[in-house]
């Protein structure tokens, strides 16, 4: 029809008003915008004002093309009344909005400015939609390029989402409803922009466990997990079976962490918590412990835990200090209550009738006498 | 007074005025009619209107080929339209008389303090 190329937003603009037509006959439709192209890029040249904004929303314009034009209203194909009610809502909102603006004597200015940021906007929410779409399955955002279910199929993602936000944003694929849509989703990407903002200075932060837990659970020492303790007596002789506590009576169990690891050959260190009063408990020291190829099976008759090595072979003796007077100061014997918070320096090594497993290179401290040593395990 | 709404009603009057002058196309059309003092027409209206004489059988239609510049639809008036036109003249002198005699000051009192 026409000789010439028209100009980008012309064409747009009349592809829109198309779309809003599509409901009319070819011949119809060609009498009513079979010269809008040209009489519209005439109605540009007028002025430099932006020819968007002069005419308005390409909707409005067919609509009042038709109705001008004496055809019927479009219908609207299966759209709730509801759905109707609300879009004309928010149209009308839109128009009140955009009256008020013209309005104002800066608008103009602001507008001009804003127009030219649109392909950055369009770069943008392309961005933002990659991100969404990795938070959403569950990749965690590390650094500037996009992580969806990996950098490299982010770092695709993110080039297929710029050009088809840029191609939208030209007007391509043009429709009322998509248009409504891309509004949605316009919103959605400003939303979503506000969303990764927020959330991106915490992928800075590596994200080991640890850090995420915030506090290694259980016995923790300056952020490192001890793995066992080791007590020794006063005589510095090491001591088996002793239950520790912290000052409210919370047993001071080993860390999870501690409890199941593998070592480099392959096989896993398992620890074996004793019993107290017919429960595990993880807070007797030292842990006994059994290597394994398979740290879920159940242990077989032949796999029986052994005491770990000693750290110290034997530590200096502690000189004790001036006890002071009787009167009101807990330096009882520990009895054989396992709940008994006091922790004491008593010389003799503590044992309340345990069943402890038997542990095949030492004699079972089955004595229920509360004096009788433990034997020390052999040196290494 | 709201002339958009003042307007829809003699849109057709006024299209057909500016086209019986001399044939033009869409965009020359509105020009003539913004150039006349209506400077709030809208065009999408005045492209509608145009349509809707033509279809009703008041105008004809021609396509201008042109070299440089895009083929331009020119409308022109038959004699139907201007018939028509007559028609609307009649009807549009009738009407200001009676608004005017309506609008006019009226001698009476509450009317004095009104003004």
């Amino acid at each position: 029809m026409t000789a010439h190329v028209m100009r980008a937003d012309v064409e747009d603009f009349v592809a829109a008003v198309r779309g809003e037509l599509q409901d009319l006959s070819a011949d119809e439709l060609e009498e009513l915008i079979g010269g809008l192209g040209a009489d519209l890029s005439d109605l540009a040249a007028e002025s430099e004002e932006p020819l968007a904004r002069r005419l308005g929303d390409p909707v409005a314009y067919a609509a009042e093309l038709r109705e001008a034009a004496g055809l019927p209203r479009r219908p609207h194909r299966g759209r709730t009344p509801l759905g109707r009610t609300v879009r004309e809502g928010l149209r009308a909102d839109q128009a009140a909005l955009q009256a008020r603006l013209d309005r104002a004597p800066w608008w103009p200015a602001v507008s001009e400015f804003l127009l030219v940021l649109r392909p950055a906007w369009w770069v943008l929410r392309a961005y933002v939609a990659v991100q969404l779409l990795g938070l959403v399955l569950g990749s965690h955002p590390r650094g500037i390029l996009p992580n969806v279910l990996g950098h490299l199929s982010g770092a695709l993602l993110l080039v297929v989402a710029t050009v088809v936000s840029v191609e939208l944003g030209r007007g391509r694929w043009r429709s009322p409803r998509r248009d409504e849509a891309l509004a949605g989703g316009n919103a959605v990407a400003v939303l979503g922009l506000v969303l990764v903002l927020v959330t991106s200075p915490s992928a800075a932060t590596d994200d080991v466990v640890y850090a995420e837990a915030g506090y290694p659970q259980g016995l923790a020492v300056d952020g490192q997990v001890p793995l066992n303790i080791f007590p020794y007596d006063a005589q510095g002789r090491p001591l088996t079976d002793v239950q520790l506590f912290d000052e409210g009576g919370r047993p001071l169990d080993i860390s999870p962490e501690a409890r199941d690891r593998w070592q480099e050959d392959g096989t896993a260190t398992v620890q074996v918590p004793a019993v107290v009063a017919g429960s595990d408990q993880w807070n007797v020291y030292p842990l006994r412990e059994r290597r394994t190829t398979d740290p879920y099976a159940e242990p077989g008759p032949g796999d029986l835990p052994s005491s770990p090595e000693l750290p110290l072979v034997a530590v200096p003796p502690v000189v004790a200090a001036p006890t002071p007077a009787p009167s009101g100061s807990p330096t009882a014997a520990p009895t054989a209550d396992p709940a008994s918070p006091s922790g004491t320096t008593a010389p003799t090594p503590s044992g309340a009738p345990l069943q402890a497993p038997p542990s095949p290179d030492a004699p079972s401290p089955a004595a229920p006498s509360p004096d009788a040593p433990s034997a020390p395990p052999p040196a290494p | 007074m709201d002339t958009t709404q003042l307007l829809k009603g003699v849109l057709d009057a006024a299209v057909l005025a500016v086209v019986a002058e001399h044939d033009g196309y869409g965009y020359d059309v509105l020009r003539r009619l913004r150039g006349a003092g209506l400077h709030d027409v809208g065009d999408a209206s005045v492209y509608g209107t145009l349509r809707r004489l033509y279809a009703a059988g008041a105008l004809t239609s021609y396509v201008v080929p042109s070299e440089e510049g895009p083929h331009r639809k020119y409308y022109g008036l038959n004699a139907q339209g201007h018939a028509l036109l007559r028609e609307q003249r009649v009807a549009w002198r009738s009407f200001t008389q009676t608004l005017d005699d309506l609008l006019e000051p009226r001698a009476s009192a509450t009317m004095e303090v009104v003004q």
